[in-house]
């Protein structure tokens, strides 16, 4: 009786993991800017204060447009090729993150971002932008 | 989809089912020793032992996954610095205060279950007082805290009490004592069902806001659903309690079957109304940010 009660729940609880709405005030670079020179730096701006645990970008490659399968999605993050930018999680609570980036390219770049709000509730985002060139 | 959006609410609901038979079946117990034949008690017993071991097991595994979940990827499940920040977080510190919840309602249930309830009770305030430390509850400071501990404890007693009445009805109605069981329980239902009500609609009224948010917002019309289903919940317990009971007296066999499928009924709406609660807590964005 007591697994029947379990299973019963966690099937119908399923449809509870949906996470709505975006934490981010603001981000600059803006999500999905088109930029004639490289960053060297990203700003992000919260509603409200948060702790920014992780900070990754990732050059997209021409074959990185494709949606990636639900199985691959599960466990990998990005086909695109991490930069290295020795990201230190922030242990301070702050509406504003600032993140030094290094010399990047011409190219397609997401960020993935990940954050732990008052509340401790893990928030986190993915945004794009592209250096074009003038 | 991230792996962790499937398995952290998962396993949440998982420890919330937990948790309400560990403190609604021990509450029972505390409640109604006297009144149970040996049989029942020694499922009650083994009902308590299993939701409190599997509890302090499932536990930790929740704190391990909440490390990954703000990490983001496996590794960061037994990265030691994504724990320290899971266990510095209201999330991991809500997870600490279960698990030693669980483990003092199995030191009690394995080792004094007969004379000293004070470690038992100490673990149902522990585990009930682990889900107000973070989340909707804290939006009014200690207030709603304090309510959302007294509205899941009698909901705890509701849990906890559905299982043992129905295995009784299953026993020989000559051990079962079961008018009396059922008589005993309907008089504790009034006050815990009274303190379920008066808790639920003051949170509801903090949550919600007021009566445009009530009746426009989705928040609303999910707190709205809830409420009717225990309205429903309630009328079979009143009629449980004012037709079928006194029918217990006569010890005749088919009053106890139409108990058991009443509490049958009354489990399935229950399951209906813990799934609105889930939404209510997890999806469903509050009327008034």
């Amino acid at each position: 009786m007591l697994k029947k009660i379990i299973l019963v729940f966690i099937l119908f609880s399923l449809p509870t993991t949906v996470f709505p709405h975006s934490p981010l005030k603001q981000a600059n670079p803006m999500d999905g800017a088109l930029l004639s020179e490289a960053p060297t730096e990203y700003k992000m701006l919260f509603k409200s204060p948060a702790k920014l645990i992780k900070f990754e970008i990732f050059q997209k490659g021409e074959n990185n447009n494709k949606k990636p399968s639900l199985l691959k999605g599960l466990f990998k993050k990005s086909d695109g090729k991490l930069i290295e930018i020795n990201y230190k999680p922030s242990l301070v609570l702050s509406e504003s993150h600032l993140i030094k980036l290094p010399k990047i390219n011409f190219g397609s770049y997401e960020v993935r971002w990940r954050a732990m709000g008052e509340d401790g509730h893990v928030l986190k985002g993915i945004l794009t932008f592209e250096v074009k060139g003038r | 989809m991230e792996i962790w959006a499937i398995l952290a609410p998962l396993v949440k609901v998982l420890l919330y089912v937990l948790s309400f038979l560990a403190v609604g079946t021990g509450l029972f117990i505390l409640h109604f020793r006297s009144f149970l034949s040996q049989p029942t008690l020694a499922y009650c017993r083994n009902l308590v032992r299993k939701s409190s071991l599997i509890g302090s097991i499932i536990a930790p595994l929740l704190l391990l996954m909440t490390a990954g979940n703000i990490g983001g990827d496996l590794q960061s499940a037994f990265d030691p610095l994504m724990i320290n920040i899971a266990l510095s977080s209201k999330a991991g510190q809500s997870i600490l205060v279960l698990f030693s919840g669980f483990l003092f309602v199995l030191l009690w249930i394995s080792l004094f279950q007969n004379q000293r309830p004070i470690p038992g009770i100490l673990g149902f305030a522990l585990i009930l007082s682990s889900f107000s430390l973070y989340g909707h509850s804290t939006i009014n400071g200690f207030s709603s805290q304090l309510l959302i501990v007294l509205h899941l404890g009698a909901i705890s007693f509701w849990v906890g009490s559905f299982l043992p009445l129905r295995h009784s009805t299953q026993g020989k109605i000559e051990e079962e004592n079961l008018f009396q069981l059922a008589h005993q329980f309907g008089v504790y239902a009034v006050y815990y069902i009274g303190i379920l009500l008066i808790t639920g609609l003051m949170l509801g009224t903090i949550l919600v806001g007021g009566k445009d948010e009530l009746l426009n917002s989705n928040y609303g019309k999910a707190f709205l659903l809830k409420l009717a289903f225990v309205t429903t919940l309630l009328g079979i317990g009143a009629l449980n309690k004012f037709r079928l009971v006194p029918q217990l007296k006569s010890n005749n066999f088919s009053h106890a079957i139409k108990l058991r499928k009443s509490i049958n009924v009354e489990i399935g709406i229950l399951f209906i109304i813990l799934i609105i609660s889930s939404l209510l807590t997890t999806s469903i964005e509050l009327p008034l940010k």
